[in-house]
This record gives C-alpha cells, sequence and structure tokens, in this order.
C-alpha cells in the first residue's frame, strides 16, 4: 500500500475516533445533567408533598384528592405513599405510552437512571409515613436523544471538514514526493536524471543523494567520453580533413563487402587530384591545405544534398591526393556523380589556369560479396579514362548497374503499399547471443516477397526510405514481432529495427505505443534498436520514445553504435539497455590495436551505465576470443550460429 | 472521507458502547446500608481543624461507642444523649460559625464542643446510626417549641425515635437532659420531620460531580460527613 494511502487512512481514523470519542462524551454529560436535574425534582417536590401531607388532616379521601391532585397536574410517573410498617397507602402510577422517535439501541445505550424523591410524613409526633415521587423522565430522554442527534451531525461536519483539510494538508507535504519517487524509477531504468530539491528535509536528503549519483555518473561519461573521442580522431581520422582515414576506410568498405546481405548495392565514388605536388610547389602548402580542406567540404555538402538517395555516408582521405566518398545503399549515383562535376568545376575555376587544376573522379556502383582488391582496381581502372580528359569531369561505371527489381519509383511505392497493406512483410531472425552461449534474443531482419521471389532488406529498404515508407514498414515489423512473440510463446526475446524516420512520424509512434500497451507480455520481449547516427542528432525525441517504451517494459538500444554514441548530451538520462557495436568497428579485431583499444574503452564506459554490450558483424573465432577479452557481452554476425 | 467511514461501522459501535458504559461504571454506587466509621480518620481531621486538646472528647466518643454497642436500642439512646450533654454546651450558629444558618457535622459539633439545636440533633443521629440503629426508627423533627395554643414560641429541632416505626416516639433534646416519650412533651408541637432515607441511593460525592444546584443543608451534611470518615456502604 502506498505511503499516501496509509497516511490517509490514518487520519481518517483518527477523525472517526476523535469525532466517535466527543460524542460518547458529550452525550454522557448531558445525561449525567438530565439525571441531576430529574434528581432534584424528585427530592423536591417528595418534600413540598411530604411537608403538605403533614401539616393536613389524615382523612383518607382528602390524602388521595392531594396525591391526584399533584400526579395529575405534574409530570409524575409515580407517587407512592407508604406506612411505616410497608404497605401502600396511596399509590399514583403511569407509564406514560412510548409515543417517543427514541430508538430502543439509544435508550438502551444511554438510559436515564433516576432514583425516587423519598419524604417523610408525620401526623403529630407519629410517623405516618413515607412519600415516594417519581418524575416522568419521557422529556429528558426525548432531550438527550435530540440533543445527541445535534451533536452527531456538527461533530460528523467538523470531522468531516478536519479529514478535509488533513487531505489537503497531507497532499501538499506528499507533493514533493512524486518528483522524488519518479527520479527513483528512473534511476532504477538506468535513467540518471537530476531534479531540484524539494523543500521537505527529508525528501531534499534523498533527491541530493541521488543528484550526487546521477552528476557522478555523468562526470564519468563526459570524461570517459572525451578520452575516447580523442582516441577515435587518433586512430581513425585524417588530421588535416577531419575526414576518415585510409585505415578506417578500410575497414568500413569491408565490413560492407563482407555483410550478409548481398543484395544491397552500395557506391563508391573516387576523386585524386593529379599534380599535387606541382600545385603545392606553385601556391604553397597553406594555400594546399586550404584547397583539400574545399574539396573535403565540397564532398560533405554534396552527400548531405543527396542524402535521401542513400542509407549512409562516409567521406575518407585515402591517400594524400586521393578523397572517396562510400554510400552504402545508394540508388542514384548519376545525379550526385552530375552535381559532383559541377561543384569541383567550380571550385576548379576559382584557381589561375596555370595552377591547371583539374578535379575528375570515378563513381560506381558495388555489392556485399565483391573481392575489395577488384573493386578497388575498377575504381581505379575508371579514374584513370576521367584523368586522360586532364580536366574535372566524371566517369560513371554502368558496371553492374542497379539491380532494378522495378523500373521506377511509381511502381516501387505501388509495389510496397501492397505488401504492407496485405500484411506480407516477413522477417529472418538471426541469433544474437551472450559470451557463454545462451541466447540473448534475435533479431529480426525483413524479407519482402517481391517480383516472384523473396529479398532481403538490402534491396527494397533503400526504396522505401527514398519514399518515405519506413514507418509504416517499421510499424508492420514491430507487429509481426508481436505476433511471432504471442503465437510462437517463446521463452526468447525478438529485437526489431526502428528507424528515425518512424520515431518521427507521431502517427505511427501513437499506433506503435498502442501496440505494445495491448500487448504487455510481449512488450516485455520486445528489444527496439535504432542507429546511433541518427539517434544523436534528434535526441529529444528519442529521449521521450525511451522513456514511454521503457515504461511498457521494452528494452531499447542503439545499433551501428561507434564511439559516437559517448557524444550524446544527457546519454544518462536516457536509460539504454544495450549498445550493438558497428561492424566496421569490429572488424578483423583481433588483428586491429587501435580498434581494440577503442571498444575495450566502450565496454567500460558502456558498462558504467548498466549497458549490454553487443557486437555485430562477427564472423570468426578468433573475434569472438578478442571480443570476449575486451569485455563485450553478445556477438551477432555470420560466424555467430545458435548452439 | 465518508467511503472511509463506512468501512469501520464496527469500530465506531465500539466506541460508542466503550464511552456510555464507562458513564455506568461510574453510576454504580453506594447502596443504602448500615453505616461504618473511620475513626483514624476522623480522629486526624479532627486534630488538624482543631486541635490535640479537642482530641481528648473524639476518643471519648470513640470509646462511649464502643461501651454501648452491645446494650438495648433504647439504651443506646439514653447513653448516647447522656454523652453529648457532657460534652456539649449551646451556643448559637451566628455566635459559633458567623452564620445566621449552619448545619454542623459530629465532629465539628464535637471539636468546637459547642453547637445549635440541630448541631445536637444532627449527632446524635448519627451516632444512633453508627450503634446500627435503622432510619425507620429516626427522625429529624422541625418542632415549635413553646406555648401549646396560640402563636409564638421558637422553631426548633429536636430527634424522636421510634422504638416501633407505627408507634410514639421518644424525644432526644439538647434543652432537656433526660429522654422522654414524645406524650410527656406537651411544649413542642411537631411540624415536619426527615431522616436520610433514599438520600444516599444514587448520591454523587459531591462537589466533584456535575451537580448544577446548590445542595440543601442536609445533603451538604450528609456529604461532609462522608467525607470525614462515616461510610454508607
Amino acid at each position: 500500500m502506498s505511503l499516501i494511502k496509509q497516511l490517509w487512512i490514518a487520519i481518517a481514523v483518527l477523525m472517526i475516533l476523535a469525532f466517535l470519542g466527543s460524542l460518547a462524551t458529550s452525550t454522557q454529560t448531558a445525561r449525567s445533567y438530565f439525571e441531576e436535574q430529574l434528581r432534584l425534582k424528585n427530592i423536591d417536590n417528595a418534600n413540598t408533598l411530604a411537608l403538605t401531607l403533614s401539616q393536613m388532616e389524615k382523612d383518607p379521601v382528602l390524602l388521595e384528592l392531594l396525591i391526584a391532585a399533584q400526579f395529575d397536574t405534574g409530570h409524575y410517573r409515580r407517587i407512592e405513599l407508604v406506612d411505616p410498617l410497608g404497605s401502600t397507602l396511596q399509590l399514583k402510577t403511569q407509564d406514560a405510552p412510548d409515543r417517543s422517535s427514541i430508538p430502543d439501541w439509544f435508550s438502551r445505550l444511554a438510559p436515564l437512571h433516576v432514583e425516587p424523591g423519598v419524604a417523610q410524613v408525620q401526623d403529630g409526633w407519629r410517623q405516618f409515613g413515607t412519600v415516594y415521587l417519581e418524575s416522568t423522565s419521557q422529556f429528558a430522554r426525548e432531550a438527550l436523544w435530540t440533543t445527541t442527534k445535534e451533536l452527531f451531525f456538527w461533530l460528523l461536519g467538523v470531522a468531516i471538514l478536519c479529514g478535509l483539510v488533513g487531505s489537503l494538508i497531507l497532499k501538499r507535504i506528499t507533493r514533493p514526493l512524486d518528483s522524488v519517487v519518479h527520479q527513483a524509477e528512473a534511476i532504477g531504468e538506468r535513467r540518471f536524471i537530476t531534479s531540484s530539491e524539494p523543500k521537505t528535509l527529508e525528501f531534499a536528503k534523498v533527491v541530493r543523494s541521488m543528484n550526487i549519483l546521477s552528476g557522478r555518473i555523468r562526470h564519468t561519461l563526459e570524461m570517459e567520453g572525451s578520452r575516447l573521442e580523442e582516441m577515435r580522431r587518433q586512430s581513425q581520422l585524417d588530421k588535416l580533413t577531419g575526414l576518415a582515414n585510409r585505415e578506417h576506410f578500410l575497414d568500413i568498405l569491408d565490413a560492407l563487402l563482407q555483410h550478409e546481405d548481398r543484395e544491397s548495392t552500395h557506391a563508391l565514388v573516387l576523386l585524386r587530384i593529379q599534380n599535387l605536388a606541382e600545385i603545392n610547389r606553385n601556391i604553397g602548402y597553406r594555400s594546399t591545405d586550404d584547397l583539400l580542406g574545399e574539396i573535403a567540404m565540397t564532398l560533405r555538402n554534396t552527400a548531405k544534398d543527396h542524402a535521401d538517395t542513400y542509407t549512409e555516408s562516409h567521406i575518407a582521405r585515402t591517400k594524400g591526393s586521393e578523397f572517396v566518398l562510400l554510400l552504402s545503399e545508394a540508388t542514384d549515383i548519376h545525379a550526385l556523380s552530375a552535381d559532383l562535376c559541377r561543384r569541383f568545376d567550380d571550385l576548379a575555376r576559382e584557381y589561375p589556369p596555370r595552377v591547371r587544376l583539374a578535379l575528375p573522379h570515378a563513381a560506381s556502383y558495388f555489392k556485399a560479396g565483391e573481392q575489395r582488391s577488384s573493386l578497388l582496381i575498377r575504381m581505379d581502372n575508371l579514374l584513370a579514362v576521367a584523368e586522360q580528359n586532364e580536366q574535372t569531369c566524371s566517369e560513371v561505371s554502368i558496371f553492374q548497374e542497379h539491380d532494378t527489381i522495378f523500373r521506377n519509383q511509381d511502381e516501387w511505392r505501388a509495389a510496397l503499399s501492397q505488401v504492407i497493406s496485405d500484411n506480407q512483410v516477413q522477417a529472418r531472425k538471426f541469433p544474437v547471443l551472450a559470451m557463454n552461449g545462451t541466447l540473448l534474443h534475435h533479431e529480426a531482419m525483413m524479407r519482402l516477397f517481391l517480383a516472384g521471389r523473396l529479398r532481403s532488406a538490402g534491396s527494397f529498404l533503400p526504396w522505401a526510405k527514398r519514399l518515405g515508407m519506413l514507418p509504416k514498414m517499421d510499424l508492420a515489423m514491430a507487429s509481426w514481432a508481436i505476433s511471432e512473440l504471442r503465437e510462437a510463446a517463446l521463452s526468447e526475446d525478438i529485437a526489431v529495427n526502428l528507424s528515425l524516420e518512424a520515431l518521427r512520424d507521431t502517427g505511427v509512434r501513437r499506433q506503435l505505443l498502442k501496440l505494445l500497451e495491448k500487448n504487455p507480455e510481449q512488450a516485455q520481449r520486445l528489444w527496439i534498436e535504432s542507429p546511433e547516427r541518427l539517434v544523436i542528432v534528434h535526441l529529444d525525441v528519442y529521449l521521450d520514445f525511451c522513456t514511454t517504451t521503457k515504461s511498457l517494459g521494452c528494452k531499447v538500444g542503439l545499433e551501428n553504435a561507434g564511439a559516437g554514441f559517448t557524444g550524446i548530451n544527457r546519454l544518462q538520462e536516457v536509460g539504454l539497455d544495450y549498445l550493438k557495436i558497428d561492424r566496421a568497428l569490429v572488424h578483423d579485431i583481433a588483428n586491429n590495436g587501435n580498434n581494440q583499444n577503442l571498444l575495450r574503452g566502450l565496454c567500460i564506459l558502456g558498462h558504467s551505465i548498466g549497458l549490454t554490450m553487443i557486437a555485430e558483424g562477427v564472423r570468426t573465432d578468433a573475434e569472438i576470443g578478442t571480443l570476449r577479452q575486451l569485455g563485450v557481452d553478445g556477438i551477432t554476425g555470420p560466424g555467430v550460429t545458435k548452439a | 472521507m465518508l467511503g472511509k467511514t463506512c468501512r469501520t461501522p464496527l469500530l465506531a459501535l465500539l466506541a460508542l458502547v466503550s464511552g456510555l458504559a464507562l458513564g455506568l461504571i461510574l453510576d454504580a454506587g453506594s447502596i443504602h446500608s448500615e453505616p461504618r466509621m473511620d475513626f483514624q480518620r476522623f480522629h486526624q481531621l479532627l486534630e488538624e481543624r482543631f486541635g490535640a486538646q479537642r482530641l481528648r472528647v473524639s476518643h471519648d466518643w470513640e470509646k462511649m461507642l464502643e461501651e454501648v454497642a452491645k446494650l438495648p436500642d433504647d439504651q443506646k439512646v439514653r447513653h448516647v444523649s447522656r454523652f453529648f450533654h457532657r460534652h456539649l454546651r449551646y451556643e448559637t450558629d451566628i455566635r459559633l460559625w458567623g452564620k445566621e444558618d449552619y448545619w454542623a457535622t459530629p465532629l465539628e459539633t464535637l471539636g468546637m464542643g459547642r453547637g445549635d439545636c440541630e448541631d445536637w440533633a444532627i449527632a446524635k443521629y448519627f451516632s444512633l446510626r453508627l450503634l446500627g440503629i435503622d432510619d425507620r426508627h429516626l427522625r429529624l423533627i422541625y418542632v415549635r417549641a413553646g406555648p401549646r395554643t396560640g402563636s409564638g414560641g421558637e422553631p426548633h429541632m429536636v430527634l424522636g425515635y421510634y422504638p416501633d416505626p407505627a408507634g410514639e416516639p421518644l424525644i432526644l433534646d439538647n434543652m432537656i437532659r433526660d429522654v422522654l416519650p414524645a406524650s410527656r412533651r406537651t411544649d413542642l408541637i411537631p411540624v415536619f420531620s426527615f431522616n436520610s432515607q433514599g438520600l444516599f441511593v444514587g448520591l454523587r460525592s459531591t462537589p466533584s460531580g456535575p451537580s448544577s444546584a446548590r445542595l440543601s443543608h442536609w445533603r451538604e451534611v450528609l456529604d461532609r460527613v462522608r467525607r470525614e470518615g462515616m461510610h454508607f456502604e
């Protein structure tokens, strides 16, 4: 029972006791008063009557008349005259018919006991007799009943008023408790939030302690985060341009090429400044550095402007004069290449002709499963063709032209809408294991039956994204997972992806929450993961979503995560449950000392806020061994099969 | 609030019943029967109020009561009358107590060694009650003392002892040493009589009780006597 309820009951009980106590006391006092008054009346009237009788002639008729007159004109129940030997001389009694509204239980609980008045009658020196006189107590009893009733309502009113005032005071006193409980619950969910200290001393102490805890966690995260970020810069970035360096680029490329989804189509753009050494001599190294910076900026801007045609972009400076742009799940490199060409042309024109600056580039699609060396040779050859023009131009490969399931956007839209409305979304489940071999959950990968066969995500997700249909597909995926969890009634959990587009779509978000609320048991076994890169940018939406879904029992995590998550402002407040480390970091981890250091740091940091750290894209036993040493908690990938 | 209160009717009933029951217990008090005297308390109070030299009288009184306890009732009456005539002198209330009318208890009368007619009658009345004589045989009687007929005379009080409740009483009077039958007291005309019958029943131990009215002289005396060591249990 909650504290507030208990306090409330205490107030109610106290009020009832006080109410009944004062009612009983008041009734008792009134009753004593009435008894005393009746008693005095009995004594006085008996004495008066006895005095009168003593003075008069003791004629039986006269005696009877006098007593009858007294009895009939007064309010008496009994007047009796008894002679000295105890026999009754005169007796008048009348039991008043009980016309009163006094309930029996009240008469029993508060009876009026009034002793008769007794007085002696003389006949000269002789004793004539004794007068016994009892007044009727009917009026007193009715008055007592009325008084008690009135008291009851007055005291009840006062008790209710006191109870209301008490409740208000209670509410006021315990109001800060809500925020204390809220914070404590948040910390229980590993969301290390801080809140303002309430005025109540005890609550303030608790909140202060929790704030100190949250603050310490935040401090640790910031320190460790910046250390890791520095480490990442050192090992992964080109110092001059801030782009990825060759090693990091090759890790990313290899991870893409070795990805188990062979239907994804990616793209690579290669740019080389032919005569960099000559230009350096011509315009000086400072201007040359500026030029390199401008090229990096142009690549960034162009990629950003075509963001809807791919999923992720990576730009790297692989050699002194060589840049690459890597686009995963790319759908249209022709437009991008043309745009790049125009922008580089503009850039080249800013330099005098004697510099003979030419910025040709080559672009090509490629698929997972291709050899890295053959891809790079193909790119070199393409670039060589472009370079022969000795001017800014582009050469786009027709090699492995995009595998067109449908010819254009309209056909894609029709097909995807059909699948969603027919509820034909399926998924394949890949195991995610803890290091001891037990199953953490199954990661569900979407599969769609399109144009005659089952297609993996890589073939249709880029189009779904381009057409803005990701939210609906994510929702379909979530409901598939819920029904899978319900029907299979397995003890295992299922993880689904949730794109940022879905998070930002309020309609879809509401539907998703409704779905989870309707299936509370299944929600407990659902893991929801979103790409780290996008969460960082739209933190508020994600934070809000996490708070809601976690309260429904879901686990939330980030996928494709690198060191970037340490940069999440208020990371300690998100309450993440797990993190799936990007395959580019995991790739060839056994032989990559830099990445080992980075991963070890990541794991320590993650564990400090209670995250389960899972490595993606694990292929070999050697990698598993290294990951175990680095402190990773779980693994998934082509090399991981359910035992 | 109302919802909560309804949940505990049992508790409410319990509190009500216990509250009223308490009142009933306080009510159950003295029952009319033989009075007893706590002489130790009596002597102590007398010494405190009137000094150690008066202690002799109160011890004499105790001794007298002890000695005559075994005698027949009419002998008790004569001994008691004789005792007070030996130890008391007459004095008016105004000179003794500074009040027009004051009814003194046996303790006060013995302590002072003086008293007016009702003080004598009261002291004798309680002495006889302590000797086991029932209320039925005793009356304090208002009388007119003086000429048998016509107006005039003095208001006076005597104690009547009725060997037979329906018969003729013996009169104990502070003005006459002898205890005479009423028929020989032609100088007195009886007006009204009373005793403590019915008064101890239900009588609260004032003044702590809720009495709202001024007590009558008689009830006040009964109450003081009780506090001075006489028990009517």
